[in-house]
């Protein structure tokens, strides 16, 4: 599964750190899932949409697309 | 301290772990320590003769067994509250420990059913316990680098 994190945490200027704190999880982690080598929960993926006020197919989307 | 050291070091505090990962590992492994301290303390005075066999052997004998049940109990707490790519880590190292045990186990036993014995610093029936040790060790160190 690939994903827009990067570029979202990006745009708010938010560190891995950050992000980590916001979403009460490693920054290992969040660094994990920009670079596609683990994938979310179904909970700490709706976390992470509501965190950045999209829904998931906004954050996250098949290898295909 | 001004706002940008604290959050600077509130930065470096998050790392590899969440702070309560790192809470409940450290709870892990002091209680660990002590089941340590206590089965040597308790092989020891058993070996050396200091206590007399009976009810007295078997409280020693128990002391390390209950501090064992509190390692593991810590351990169900840390899992239970880890970050979840923490617990996918644990659950890999956890996967190849127990196959190692698998594995090793069985060929103790023929080895050992076949006349062969090795008592230096360890005894051969040591063995399956020490290599899902050593298996466990060498999951957690591959799941971290894997997920660099």
């Amino acid at each position: 599964m690939k994903n827009r994190l990067k570029v979202l945490r990006a745009e708010r200027d938010w560190t891995q750190e950050r992000l980590a704190r916001e979403l009460d999880v490693s920054r290992q982690t969040v660094n994990a899932i920009e670079k596609g080598k683990f994938d979310p929960s179904l909970p700490l993926a709706f976390k992470i949409a509501g965190l950045f006020g999209g829904r998931i197919e906004d954050v996250f989307f098949p290898q295909s697309e | 301290m001004n706002e940008t050291n604290t959050e600077s070091l509130r930065d470096q505090s998050w790392g590899d772990m969440t702070p309560r990962d790192r809470r409940n590992e450290r709870r892990c492994i002091l209680i660990l320590f002590v089941w340590l301290v206590a089965f040597a303390a308790a092989t020891f005075l058993i070996r050396m003769d200091y206590i007399p066999t009976g009810p007295a052997s078997w409280v020693v004998s128990g002391i390390p067994s209950l501090i064992a049940l509190a390692t593991a109990l810590a351990f169900f707490r840390f899992l239970r509250e880890a970050d979840e790519l923490q617990r996918a880590i644990q659950l890999q190292a956890l996967a190849l420990a127990l196959w190692t045990g698998f594995v090793i186990w069985p060929a103790v036993q023929l080895l050992e059913k076949s006349g062969a014995s090795f008592d230096f610093f360890i005894s051969l029936a040591d063995a399956p316990i020490l290599g899902m040790d050593a298996a466990y060790i060498v999951g957690i160190l591959l799941g971290r680098s894997r997920y660099q």
